[in-house]
């Protein structure tokens, strides 16, 4: 090391409140007066609303601020302590709620939130460009609050921003004037540019009306009559057509993203013209037995991540008059997975269909839907949907006149990627700051409110009616051995069409990375693919051979994960990899257990160390030792979703690194300025556009 | 509700069987076994677990992953490993994370020397650290409140002091901001932590993050002696241990004793051991003279006084109040009743319970115990605000209603800190407990519950649903009451009243029901069955000569009938109703003797003849706690100045006055006591030891005059006046308006100023509004307020607080309901 001197305050992070006393001259925060603390009408009465809807009205905390924020522009003391008025919390309390919430700003902010994506897959495409465009376009405006945030989950258009909560993307540096003024001007952002109005990528599953007719063959075969010929005297719908012969490789079977992109289909009118809801209709007349039968049949492995059997997890839950709850894991916060937005966004009807049947599965009378905060197009969507199926009887006392009851309550978080983690979630739910649990006692047992609660996650709620539809056995005949049914995969970064397809599980990765997404640009080659979100370790091109399964991603050392590919190519530096993964992970660790919040922020001090040519190749030793550390001592997944991408990078790529901490070193101590062995690849121009819903 | 029971099972810890209690966690398990698992953020007195330190892993066969021992139960067979490489080397990545951020500066850090993450750094760890990237630092110490400094460089997030905040104390001030690496240990918008029990948090934490502001480089862990006693500064009586260097006591800290204060203590009981050694303290004997108090010789003082008492024997009167021992108000109220002739003794300060309530409401059958408000089906608290009159009890009561689903109901005039955890809440009159208590026996066995209600002031549905509450929420139900109900005229039919809804619950000889009082003194109990009641001596027998209450002390003084009053550790002007009468009284009276380690107003003012008295970190005796618990208090310090122990004093006075007491040495005293006293028969100083004996649960119980006291019909109560257009008053005394509070400086930001509550309507329709400076006015007496706004206040009614000198609520109250106006000066 030279001999410079050490640089304290340098380093590590400068957190407003840490150099803060307190004034001793102030009163005690406890729970405000009402007598003393006027609160504006409208406020008072959006959080009283909120309140009522939760068995605990705490629950209501986050959503409370956020409404708040909306009213006094951000967090302040006063709004804070207007919410403790009303909650009879104590602003202590809700300040700790405020801080911990990326969307909720405890400092004062400028009226326009633009949020740039800098995480991984929008990175590789320039995210971190574009955020320097946008703050250079808005610079010296109080009224735009520029910030990077982590992903969005809109990696298909990357690089993306969420501006005023509305995501628009791909963009280049160019558009960030046109957005800036677009704002200034109160005109839609980036009109053409806006998520709302995209078609999925997968074309095979886009309506049928407005594709050519060989991708309509190609999206219908495999749909069996079963799928929604169910209701006995419903009319079966027109588009279920014949099975391919058997020995036929078959073609691409669409069921959750069957004609997705057709017009209105978020609406229950055309869900029901579509067969939506006969699902229900057929669960209701089976028992919970039987219903869980089903499930247990289809052997459906839970899409979020951990890849649990749903029918199992369903089971676990006891018989009893308690209240039990179900919840549906909708925070998609993990780099790389953006599916769970398109099926809330497109199909709302098909996840509420499949809320119901889980609930009945679980014996469930209340749900709750997790959204996370940014998903605030699909929440909007959600919430008609959700009116529209109480109104028509599907939610409510008594479904459809059966002895079923279920209330269906969605909640929007406000930035927290540990929120998907289950336990955080339900403490996040319940008001509380989105830290994990300790496991046991498990959800089942002791989940929402310490009642016993199912979680499952959108694709696998949003799966449940088409098992019910076609029955557990015919879904099971999709997929492979220990990974049936279809997936949805969303494919990101280094690819020239990112975006979400649907697969069945099992086919070779090969086939997803180049087959579907057209593989990285002309010219580049992979150099190491994530197969299941940024938390998984890493695999080589060589392993594009595989079967994308649970099993044999978990054989060859990594996992599938909520299926979401990140590919990197060959002009990458696997160091910038590295430091974008730790960041985040550092950034998003809650703090609670001390070998995640530790070793995530000393991961990311000694990679910058590293970069900045502050190490040698021995320090690498250290790194890995770290991350050895850090696995399995963890409260939560959280800590190992960095150690185990960051161990296996380190594994795949010592010289990679060793070469880079070398020049590093030699840059720094010779004092040359040279710039990074490349600069990242920025594939906007090779992204090939993807049509939009007017021009499909 | 049936306490958990303790099963033995055996595991396999480290290849050595292990005999511990069923489902304790194991890190308490080990201990059976002398098998020490380190921990940071276990603290079973937090509530769960929550394995965030993850400093316990330990491998558990049959389980791949490691296990945190705080939070896995064990299991009958089970088989646990803590030394194996695989645990070694998890245990010691924890330590290395941990001091990643730790700024190491033991040596100028005042957890040095009692640090858990010394300790367990040394044990553990591994002794080296591979970290050399800068490690954070910041400003500090800084304040996070005027007791307490913050460290965030040494903080290692474990959680501890939020989780009190959160679970303990449930005032939610104190909590975790931001998140990740960044969480941090602070408060809402710069507010400091101040709470009744802040100061736990210093004990919690197991780095040198959190340290008491009063005990900061005062010593180092070499240079003290621990020695265990009980505070006397409320009724609450917490077991503690003082900090003691160089005969002086430094700190207070808790020691737990789960019968009387489950490890915790308030900051009254952490900090006000500054006025031990505060200058107001009274170290010399002290005679009037010239209008003015001087200090003179014990001879000269005692001579004075035995004097005085001679001249006025048969008119002597005595108070005895707070920290007086048991053996102190015996042997003084042996030279009253015995060498004066003057049975006007009192340690209550308003009203005459009678001979039979008093036994009624001492009676063994009927108590109940501190951990019985834990497990009880329901709780009823009954004009009292336990935070404020015995704060640890105040955190039995929510962790009953928080852990165990205990049914609690708050009846009190005044709003109460526990009403949020409450199923129910009643507000009533002021002073009309009476009337509340008749309401609910005839809810309970048939009357009319309208009517009664209307005179208490209270809504009739919830007296009804009160009833059903506790005759339908199980055997056991407690109530704790406080002395403020059975006050005034009527104290003796309130305390009725209050006898007959326990005989309608059938509370009287059932395990785990009963009630609890909080009385007004620190030793209120112990003063009573001492023999210091004016219709009851030793033992609570009928006194020989039945004498006179306090306030008719009072008016006797003030009339002259009686010319000589012996204040033993009582004031009062500060304490008792009716301070117009005092006044007069106090200033008509020819002697008045004080008692006192502190000087306070009756003393400065009007005391004759001083005896400076020990504190109670100097004194040598027992104490009864409210729940019958005998406690031994032992001397920590030395006294100070020429200061004599108490017991001494009167002793003395008794050979002056022709009528010695045999007692030469404190033990001689409680035997005296205990030969006096027939349900202590046969306890010994040794039998008490550290932890207490509770007397009801001894075979001498037996020996208690308990009255036979079946249902009746009650009379029927007088009604609380209507405000009509006046306003009632209520009266409260915080935990902060006590002496020792005042003088100590640590404590003195908390001394409460005079704040009249008013509910918004009556604000509205007076013209006032928050803040005002006011006048509280009943006829000719007025006192200042400010205006503090409460919506919780029911309309019609104001409260003020007692205790806080000159503008103290007692000088409007006299123990009767009163009416009062609220005006502008």
């Amino acid at each position: 090391m030279s001999a410079q001197p050490v640089r304290r305050f340098a380093h590590g992070s400068r957190v407003p409140g840490w150099d803060e006393a307190v004034d001793p001259a102030k009163d005690p925060a406890t729970v405000p007066d009402p007598a003393t603390t006027p609160v504006p009408e409208a406020l008072r009465t959006e959080i009283e609303a909120r309140m009522a809807l939760y068995p605990d009205r705490r629950s209501a905390a986050v959503p409370a601020l956020a409404a708040a924020q909306r009213h006094h522009g951000w967090c302040s003391p006063e709004a804070v302590d207007q919410v403790a008025c009303v909650m009879r919390l104590t602003p202590g309390y809700l300040q700790a709620l405020a801080t911990f919430y990326d969307m909720l700003e405890t400092e004062p902010k400028p009226a326009h939130d633009v949020y740039v994506c800098t995480n991984i897959s929008c990175s590789l495409l320039g995210g971190d460009e574009l955020l320097g465009a946008v703050q250079e376009a808005a610079a010296g405006d109080p009224e735009f609050n520029v910030r990077s945030f982590e992903c969005l989950g809109a990696c298909d258009i990357g690089p993306m921003a969420s501006v005023d909560g509305v995501y628009v993307g791909p963009l280049q540096t160019a558009d960030a004037q046109t957005l800036v003024e677009d704002v200034r001007g109160g005109r839609p952002v980036l009109r053409d540019k806006q998520l709302a109005t995209r078609a999925v990528a997968d074309t095979e599953a886009r309506a049928r009306p407005a594709a050519d007719p060989g991708d309509v063959e190609r999206s219908a075969a495999g749909v069996t009559d079963a799928d929604v010929d169910l209701g006995g005297d419903q009319p079966t719908p027109d588009h279920g057509e014949q099975r391919p012969a058997s020995g036929e490789r078959r073609a691409a079977v669409k069921l959750l993203f069957d004609q997705i992109d057709e017009p209105g289909l978020h609406t229950l009118e055309v869900y029901e013209r579509r067969g939506g809801y006969r699902a229900l209709r057929r669960a209701l007349e089976l028992s919970r037995e039987e219903v869980l039968a089903e499930l247990d049949a289809s052997e459906l492995r839970g899409r979020g991540g951990a890849g649990f059997q749903m029918g199992k997890k369903a089971s676990f839950l006891p018989k009893g008059d308690m209240d039990k709850y179900l919840v549906c894991n909708a925070d998609e916060s993990e780099p790389g997975a953006f599916k769970d937005r398109e099926l809330m966004q497109k199909n709302p009807h098909q996840l509420i269909e499949g809320m119901i049947i889980g609930a009945l599965a679980a014996g469930a009378n209340r749900a709750f839907i997790f959204i996370r905060g940014e998903y605030r197009l699909q929440g909007d969507i959600l919430e008609a949907a959700i009116a529209e199926a109480q109104a028509a009887g599907y939610l409510g006392e008594r479904i459809l006149g059966s002895g079923h009851t279920l209330s269906l309550v969605l909640h929007r978080g406000a930035g927290a990627y540990i929120c998907g983690e289950e336990t955080a979630l339900l403490d996040s739910l319940e008001g509380k700051r989105g830290n994990p649990r300790l496991k046991p006692p498990f959800p089942a047992n002791q989940g929402l409110y310490q009642g016993p609660t199912l979680i499952n996650n959108v694709e696998t709620l949003a799966t449940v009616p088409h098992i019910i539809g076609m029955g557990g056995a015919e879904f099971a005949k999709l997929g492979v051995e220990g990974s049936r049914g279809t997936k949805v995969v969303s494919i990101s970064g280094c690819v020239q069409r990112p975006g979400n397809y649907e697969i069945e599980l099992g086919i070779p990765a090969r086939d997803i990375v180049y087959g579907l997404a057209g593989g990285p640009p002309e010219g580049r080659e992979v150099k190491l693919w994530f197969p299941g979100g940024s938390s998984a370790p890493v695999l080589l091109a060589e392993h594009l051979d595989l079967a994308y399964d649970f099993d044999t991603m978990a054989k060859a050392g990594s996992m599938l994960g909520s299926g979401s590919i990140i590919v990197i190519d060959d002009s990458v530096p696997v160091m910038d990899v590295a430091r974008k993964v730790a960041k985040f992970y550092a950034h998003e660790s809650c703090g609670k257990c001390t070998p995640c919040r530790e070793g995530t922020n000393w991961t990311v001090k000694m990679l910058d160390r590293m970069d900045a040519g502050e190490a040698t190749p021995m320090d690498l030793e250290i790194l890995a030792g770290v991350q050895e550390q850090i696995i399995g001592n963890c409260l939560c997944v959280l800590g190992d979703s960095m150690a185990m991408p960051i161990g296996s990078l380190v594994k795949h790529f010592r010289e990679e690194f060793e070469t880079h901490i070398d020049a590093a070193r030699q840059r720094s101590e010779t004092g040359t300025v040279t710039p990074s062995p490349e600069p990242a690849a920025t594939l906007s121009d090779t992204h090939g556009p993807v049509p939009t819903l007017a021009e499909a | 509700m049936p306490r958990p029971e303790q099963r033995m099972i055996t595991l396999t810890i480290d290849g050595r069987e292990v005999s511990a209690p069923e489902n304790s966690m194991l890190v308490d398990g080990a201990k059976h076994g002398d098998v020490e698992i380190p921990v940071f953020c276990y603290e079973p007195k937090l509530g769960q677990a929550v394995g965030a330190c993850r400093m316990c892993l330990v491998e558990v066969e049959g389980i791949p992953k490691l296990q945190t021992a705080c939070s896995t139960p064990i299991k009958d067979g089970m088989v646990v490993h803590t030394q194996t490489e695989r645990v070694r080397e998890a245990q010691q990545a924890v330590v290395e994370f941990l001091l990643v951020n730790h700024p190491l500066d033991c040596p100028v850090c005042d957890k040095g020397g009692e640090c858990p993450l010394q300790d367990i750094s040394y044990g553990w760890g591994a002794g080296t650290s591979r970290f050399i990237e800068p490690k954070r630092h910041f400003r500090k110490p800084l304040e996070l409140s005027p007791l307490i400094a913050i460290d965030r460089e040494r903080c290692i997030l474990c959680y501890r002091c939020v989780r009190f905040s959160q679970e303990v104390s449930e005032d939610h001030q104190l909590v975790l901001l931001e998140r990740g690496a960044n969480s941090f240990v602070g408060t809402f918008d710069g507010h400091p932590y101040v709470g009744p029990f802040s100061g736990n948090i210093i004990e919690l934490c197991p780095v040198g993050a959190l340290t008491s502001r009063t005990y900061r480089f005062r010593a180092r862990p070499w240079e003290i002696e621990g020695a265990g006693s009980i505070c006397t500064l409320c009724p609450a009586q917490c077991n503690v241990s003082f900090t003691v260097r160089d005969d002086r006591v430094l700190r207070v800290s808790a020691r737990q004793h789960d019968g009387v204060d489950d490890g915790w203590l308030c900051d009254k009981g952490r900090f006000a051991f500054q006025s031990i050694h505060a200058d107001e303290r009274i170290v010399e004997p002290m005679v009037r003279d010239g209008g003015e108090l001087r200090p003179v010789s014990w001879e000269r003082a005692l001579d004075e006084a035995a004097r005085a008492l001679a001249r006025a024997k048969g008119r002597a009167a005595a108070l005895a109040g707070d920290a007086t021992t048991n053996e102190e108000a015996f042997l003084l109220q042996r030279i009253m009743r015995d060498a004066l002739d003057s049975p006007d003794v009192d340690s209550r300060t308003s009203g005459p319970l009678g001979l039979e309530a008093a036994q009624g409401l001492g009676a063994p059958a009927l108590q109940a115990s501190v951990p019985d408000l834990e497990f009880a089906h329901a709780v009823l608290v009954l004009d009292c605000e336990p935070v404020d009159d015995a704060p640890i009890l105040d955190l039995r009561i929510r962790k009953g209603v928080r852990r165990q689903g205990t049914r609690l109901a708050v009846a009190t005039p005044r709003p109460s800190s526990l009403d949020p955890n409450a199923e129910l809440v009643i507000r009533y009159a002021p002073g009309a407990g009476e009337a509340l208590l008749a309401a609910l026996d005839a809810a309970i066995a048939g009357g009319d519950v309208d009517a009664l209600a209307t005179a208490a002031g209270a809504d009739a549905a919830a007296v009804r649903d009160l009833a059903r509450v506790l005759s339908g929420a199980g055997e056991d139900v407690v109530i704790v009451w406080g002395e403020r109900l059975a006050s005034g005229p009527r104290a003796g039919q309130a305390a009725r009243a209050l006898l007959n809804v326990a005989a309608r619950l059938g509370l009287t000889g059932a395990a785990g029901a009963g009630m609890l009082e909080v009385p007004a003194a620190a030793n209120g109990r112990g003063l009573r069955e001492a023999g210091f009641l004016p219709e009851a001596g030793p033992g609570l027998a009928a006194a020989p000569a039945a004498g006179r209450s306090a306030p008719a002390i009072a008016q006797a003084l003030e009339g002259g009938e009686l010319g000589a009053l012996y204040l033993l550790h009582a004031d009062p002007l500060l304490t008792h109703p009716d301070r117009g009468a005092w006044e007069r009284g106090l200033e008509r009276a020819t002697t008045v003797i004080a008692h006192a380690s502190v000087m306070t107003e009756s003393i400065a003012e009007h005391a004759t003849v001083v005896f400076p008295a020990e504190s109670y970190a100097e004194k040598e005796g027992t104490v009864t706690h409210p729940d019958g618990r005998v406690q031994r208090l032992r001397p920590a310090i030395g006294r100070p100045g020429s200061v004599r122990a108490e017991w001494q004093v009167v002793a003395d006075l008794g050979e002056r006055l022709d009528h010695p007491l045999d007692v030469l040495t404190g033990p001689m005293a409680t035997d005296q006591l205990v030969a006096a006293v027939p349900f202590y028969a046969g306890l010994t100083l040794e039998e008490i030891g550290g932890r207490g004996v509770r007397w009801p649960e001894r075979d001498a119980a037996s020996a208690f005059p308990a009255p036979e006291l079946a249902p009746v019909e009650l009379e029927t109560p007088p009604a609380a006046p209507s405000p009509n257009g006046a306003l009632r008053l209520g009266t409260f005394r915080t935990l902060w308006s006590a002496p020792e509070v005042s003088i100590s400086p640590a404590l003195h930001f908390l001394s409460p100023d005079q704040r009249v509550e008013l509910s918004p309507a009556d604000a509205e329709r007076l013209g006032l509004s928050d803040g005002d400076a006011v006048e509280v006015a009943f006829d000719q007496t007025s006192v200042r307020a400010q205006v503090a706004l409460r919506a919780a206040v029911p309309a019609g009614t104001v409260f003020l607080a007692e205790g806080t000198g000159t503008d103290a609520a007692n000088a409007l109250t006299n123990g009767e309901p009163r009416m009062v106006e609220v005006r502008r000066p």
